[in-house]
């Protein structure tokens, strides 16, 4: 009992905590834009019309008060959930929560797939390594490790391209779907698929994602490699496994039984450490591969300095960083016993 | 009073005082000597010697160039014997690789061999900003801060774990935007997203070691602090630098890359990986040769860097725990 | 060792890896130039091309021996900042005219605040004359012999360097006919399709909006140019404007244009009616006109009904046209009082933005939702189905007013084909598999031209068509002739000679690419080659160069000093 109130305690805490940190970032992503060169409302009209409409312009989106009646203005918007329209092409005039929540299941996708892959192959390079330690099989995971992780995300999506997609033509190289899409209930065309209860659009879906994900899940497995190949080998080294090794316990079975499970546990960790990576790698991917997520819809924001769009990402995306980091930590002293909140 | 033996001065320099068993070269190489045949040995003369051999590669590609034996990275080719075109004669854009050529040419008919040789310089001289300054800046930073405590290092801890945990590419990003393109303006770049790194490390060895004993000796002795820091402190942290600027290093080489395939780092038309490889997609999709080539020189680079700071690291941080002045 | 033996010994090598250093350095310097700095944009606003443009032009300047090219690129935003604040002192530059006269051709870069928008500062108050003197006169000779000598004053004084037209082209299965190349939209209402009713087509675009009031890019134009009608609307392929919902292209000679070029009439059709059954009449044109203006919205083609067409935008009037600017004498007529003599009027009233819109559907105090139901026009389709940067599916109108609209072209009814179904967003490369595999019938917009040449090449094995036209926008370099050292004329005329407009064609087009010589491109009426007459066709390095050594910027080594013109 006293653990589950501790642990309310400790959500609620979290919470609460996120809420001046995300303020914190809005205000420093507020002042970054503003210092940025470039003005997007010029670049709407691009030299075509003239001085006195772009002034107009500006003055209807409230860019031409001061940086801090603007900077007011805008809190006050988002104090209501309001993160104002899109100002340049080719969202102009849409909402901003409308727009990112359209996005956000292109990258969810792409990211559930790529951590499944990354902890599959990333745990089983490091189990395998572990339990045959210093013999050729070791080394080789070892180095797996390192040399993953020394590859160029885009390059890597670039090699497969070029060698499933262009050589052997057996896989799509971009975008998210060929066929037309599903009905869009939640975004995420693979569950859409089922729900419409369509095969080829299932089959289309997974067909797209295999290549992102396996670069990206390929990417981040090196460093679960690593973390399941130490915990590995300080489980196995531990205490209690050679006192079961001396009670007479069969190898395999304290590997199996005891080693494996603790050494899963700080996975999960990782998992939640690997967020802020996941996102690097998830714009990177996703420009690779022209794949229609957030990370895309960020990348073309800055270029086109479409300044309630970038806000809007950047803070909808800290979000939930901060959300399934403390997901994360929840799960984790569910699962740890030694973890006390 | 005449002495027999020829005495050793502090004025005269052997090769033991360089590289004795106390110095700093010393501590690095002896357990690189003596550990070689194991894995973590042989990582470290691996990536050793690739560095080395990047580093010459960047030195000498335009010594090359000057004497003929390289092509110019910037002149397009021409002609069933690749000179440099002329006008109004038809470059040989997307050429597989051949005799002539031995990696091809890329999407203005340039030679992708020298191309790809001389974006090492590129990519090198980003790095070494990068990494130097958030090093010059990190560890003086991190000493201090780790030695002092109190406010000050409540302070400085804040706002570089804030750094450290903004997405380094996004923060890279946002700060080329800034800067604009150009070798300087992404080393800054890299240097900002790097000092957070340097900072911790040596501040937490800092913690660690400010609590032993001969320290606490020295200060006791009446040691002024910045005794105590240099001649103590900083003598046993700095053996464990080297591993996290080859880690940064080959960080550093992956992020340049990245942001130039974003199209935020460098000019064109100067050979830079990166750059090669978004053009690359961009413009010959099909042409193995065009991905194949720069991809394989970070990989490389990268690698040797990531070998020579894990080798280190095995070999090293052992030592750190046991170290005594 | 001693230690100052030692500190000799590194003291000397590092005296001789400096010496070596410098006499490198010395040895690969390129010969006394003159460096300029070249900027272009980075993301694509004109295509991926962009780059490659950049840097073949950078070898060309390069190849006089003389200059040496710095390139620098900004993203668009920062790009149109910095030229629109005349910051920028060499840069390439497109341009997409908004009417189909050729005074869309020099006045935006030759009259003195179109030059300042343009980033360039050109101000010369003869050209500012003969500007004002072509707009108003409507006479074909008189306007003749003002554009050549606007062209002649163009080539000496060399502002801009006109460099090359992209070609449009538009690939389609071999089942599929009618398809028109059109400058301004292609029109999906005349395609057929054998033994077919629906058709599909594919793009990289995706839509912006289907307002009249908001659109301004081209896709959106397009969409909005099928499912809404304007008072003229233009033929199926040439420039030429024939009546939409109006019954008669006004000109002086019917008496739709007043002789004083400031009143345009138009007679509306009878029995028109919108998508959701209400009436088309002149009290819905001028709301809709007012609508447009009114809501002003940012990125949006309004000004050129308010400010470019000289209708006006009137406070006093809740922002609408002044008062008495578009009267209404009865259902079936509407006349606009310009404030000025605007001879492309006509040219205005075919622009999407003065296309009709229900005014039970439509409010005027905001843009509408693009949403089925919403988009209520009365052309040729319907929409049916949107899905934003993914699909859009356009039905058929069943009470079309006018199917007979092209029958003098051979085409008897409008819409041919029931149903369009457009799958927007896709990238260069998976536009191009698309088409390849069948599985869209037309694609359109935009393939790399290293495909486009693929595709034509092996066109007939794979069962497709490939068209190619030329597209209206112009590519060319601006020069801000107030900064220096652009500010020579000299300089601007050594780059006309030296730029070399075949290797752009050649190694970034693939061959595509037509190269022109004049600001007014060859395919507009007074057009005149005369940068090709001035500077000729290919490079004229010589003559660059002769130039170049004029300008005394090589006096002194390794320093510019700029020597007074004497």
């Amino acid at each position: 009992m006293a653990k589950r109130s501790s642990l309310l305690a400790y959500t609620l805490s979290r919470l609460l905590l996120a809420l001046p940190m995300l303020f914190i970032l809005l205000t420093a992503v507020f002042v970054v834009l503003r210092i940025l060169p470039g003005d997007p409302i010029t670049a709407l009209y691009g030299g075509r019309a003239p001085p006195d409409v772009v002034a107009d312009a500006r003055a209807r989106y409230g860019l031409d008060k001061p940086y801090w009646d603007q900077y007011v203005i805008y809190i006050r918007q988002v104090l209501t959930l309001n993160f104002g329209t899109s100002l340049t092409d080719p969202y102009r005039g849409k909402g901003i929560l409308d727009t990112i929540v359209q996005k956000l299941p292109g990258t969810i996708e792409l990211s559930i797939g790529a951590m499944a892959v990354a902890t599959t192959v990333g745990v089983l390079a490091g189990l395998v390594g572990g339990v045959n330690r210093d013999k050729p099989i070791d080394v080789a995971a070892r180095l797996y490790g390192t040399v993953i992780f020394a590859i160029p995300i885009f390059w890597l999506g670039l090699m497969f391209q070029l060698v499933f997609g262009v050589q052997l033509h057996l896989l799509p190289t971009s975008q998210r779907f060929s066929l037309t899409p599903p009905t869009q209930v939640t975004g995420l065309l693979t569950i859409d698929s089922i729900l419409a209860g369509s095969w080829p659009n299932f089959v289309d879906a997974i067909r797209h994602l295999v290549l992102p994900c396996l670069t990206l899940g390929l990417y981040l497995s090196g460093f679960f490699t690593k973390t399941v190949r130490a915990n590995l080998l300080l489980t196995v080294e531990s205490d209690y496994a050679e006192a079961a090794k001396a009670r007479g316990v069969r190898w395999r079975s304290i590997v199996y039984r005891y080693a494996f499970r603790n050494a899963l546990i700080p996975v999960i960790t990782v998992l939640g450490l690997q967020f802020a990576i996941l996102f690097s790698g998830a714009v990177i991917t996703e420009r690779t591969f022209a794949w229609d997520g957030i990370g895309t819809l960020l990348l073309n924001s800055i270029n086109s300095k479409d300044y309630p769009m970038i806000q809007g990402t950047i803070v909808v995306y800290a979000f939930i960083i901060i959300l399934v980091s403390m997901v994360i930590d929840i799960i984790n002293g569910l699962i740890d016993p030694r973890v006390r909140y | 009073m005449a002495t027999e033996t020829k005495s050793r001065s502090s004025s005269e320099i052997t090769w033991e005082s360089l590289l004795g068993p106390h110095t700093f070269f010393g501590r690095i190489l002896n357990p690189m000597i003596r550990k070689r045949r194991t894995l973590a040995g042989a990582m470290t003369w691996i990536g050793l010697f690739l560095l080395i051999a990047f580093v010459l590669i960047a030195f000498l590609a335009p010594l090359f160039t000057l004497a003929g034996l390289l092509r110019d990275p910037e002149q397009a080719l021409c002609g069933s014997d690749y000179h440099y075109c002329f006008v109004g004669e038809t470059r040989l854009v997307n050429q597989a690789p051949g005799g002539l050529a031995l990696m091809g040419t890329d999407y203005l008919g340039r030679d992708i061999f020298s191309r790809v040789l001389f974006g090492t310089r590129t990519s090198l001289e980003i790095m070494s900003i990068g990494v130097f300054l958030a090093l010059l800046i990190g560890f003086p930073v991190g000493l201090y801060s780790g030695y002092t405590g109190g406010r000050l290092d409540r302070v400085f801890v804040l706002v570089m774990d804030s750094i450290y945990a903004f997405p380094s590419l996004l923060l890279a990003a946002i700060i080329a935007v800034i800067l604009g393109k150009g070798v300087f303006n992404i080393g800054i770049a890299i240097t900002v997203i790097y000092v957070p790194l340097y900072f911790r490390v040596t501040r937490n060895h800092t913690l660690s070691i400010k609590q032993e004993t001969y320290v606490e000796a020295a200060r006791a002795l009446g040691a002024k602090p910045w005794t105590v820091m240099w001649s103590y402190i900083a003598y046993n942290v700095i053996v464990a630098i080297p591993v996290i600027f080859a880690l940064s290093a080959a960080d550093a080489i992956l992020t340049a890359a990245g942001l130039s395939y974003l199209g935020y780092g460098i000019e064109r038309p100067t050979p830079d990986w990166g750059l090669d490889l978004s053009d690359a997609q961009t413009f010959s999709n099909a042409m193995w040769w065009t991905t194949l080539f720069p991809g394989v020189m970070i990989v490389l680079l990268t690698v040797g860097l990531s070998f020579l700071g894990e080798g280190l690291n095995d070999l090293v941080n052992p030592l750190l725990k046991k170290e005594r002045m | 060792m001693k230690r100052s033996i030692l500190i000799a010994i590194v003291v000397v090598i590092v005296i001789v890896i400096i010496g070596a250093a410098v006499a490198v350095v010395l040895l690969t310097a390129p010969p006394r130039t003159l460096k300029i700095d070249l900027w272009y944009n980075s993301t694509e606003h004109y295509g991926p091309t962009e780059p490659a443009v950049a840097q073949v032009l950078k070898s060309s300047l390069e190849a006089t021996g003389k200059l040496t090219v710095n390139l620098r690129s900004e993203p668009w935003t920062t790009y149109t900042d910095d030229f629109g604040n005349q910051r920028l002192p060499f840069f390439l530059l497109g341009w997409y005219p908004d009417y189909f006269d050729s005074d869309d051709y020099v006045s935006p870069f030759l009259s003195t605040s179109g030059a300042a928008s343009l980033g360039s500062g050109y101000n010369d108050s003869q050209m500012n004359t003969w500007l004002a003197q072509e707009a108003a006169s409507t006479d074909d000779t008189v306007r003749a012999g003002i554009f050549q000598q606007i062209q002649n004053k163009l080539a000496t004084d060399v502002p801009y360097i006109p460099l090359w037209q992209n070609p449009s082209d538009v690939e389609y299965s071999n089942t599929v006919s009618d398809v028109f190349l059109h400058p301004v939209s292609v029109k999906w209402f005349v395609m057929n399709k054998t033994g077919a009713t629906a058709i599909t087509g594919g793009t990289t675009d995706s839509i912006t909006s289907m307002d009249p009031a908001s659109a301004y890019d081209y896709f959106s134009i397009e969409m909005i140019n099928q499912l809404f009608d304007t008072l003229l609307v233009y033929d199926t392929q040439a420039t030429t404007l024939v009546p939409g919902l109006a019954t008669v292209v006004p000109t002086v000679a019917n008496g739709g244009i007043s002789t004083d070029g400031m009143t345009f009439t138009y007679h509306l059709r009878p029995n028109v009616k919108f998508a959701d059954g209400t009436d088309f009449n002149s009290t819905v044109m001028k709301w809709s006109i007012d609508r447009a203006i009114k809501l002003n919205i940012p990125g949006s083609a309004a000004f050129l009904l308010y400010d470019v067409g000289a209708l006006g935008r009137s406070q006093a009037n809740g922002n609408n046209t002044p008062v008495g600017a578009i009267t209404t004498p009865d259902p079936a007529t509407i006349v606009f009082h310009l404030s000025r003599p605007v001879g492309f009027f006509n040219g205005l009233m075919a622009f999407s933005v003065s296309a009709p819109v229900s005014m039970k559907a439509y409010n005027n105090t905001g843009q509408q939702l693009d949403a089925v139901g919403k988009v209520v026009g009365t052309g040729p389709y319907n929409l049916t189905s949107y899905t934003p940067s993914q699909q859009v599916i356009m039905t058929a109108n069943p009470n079309y007013y006018q199917p007979g609209l092209y029958a003098a072209r051979g085409i008897p009814r409008i819409p041919v084909l029931n149903q369009v179904t457009l799958t927007l967003s896709y990238t260069a490369q998976t536009l191009k598999q698309a088409i390849e595999t069948h599985a869209i019938d037309v694609a359109y917009r935009s393939l790399l031209p290293a495909d486009i040449l693929d595709l034509k090449n092996r066109a007939t094995s794979l069962n497709l068509k490939v068209d190619i036209g030329t597209n209206p926008r112009i590519r060319y370099l601006v020069f801000n002739v107030h900064t220096a050292p652009f500010n020579d004329v000299r300089l601007r005329q050594a780059i006309a000679y030296a730029v070399d407009r075949q290797v752009i064609n050649t190694t970034v087009f693939g061959g595509l690419s037509v190269p022109i010589y004049s600001m007014v491109p060859a395919a507009m009426p007074y057009s005149l080659p005369v940068f090709q007459t001035v500077y000729g066709s290919s490079p004229n390095l010589a003559q660059a160069k002769s130039l170049l050594a004029q300008l005394g910027y090589f006096m002194s080594p390794g320093i510019l000093i700029a020597r007074d013109r004497e």
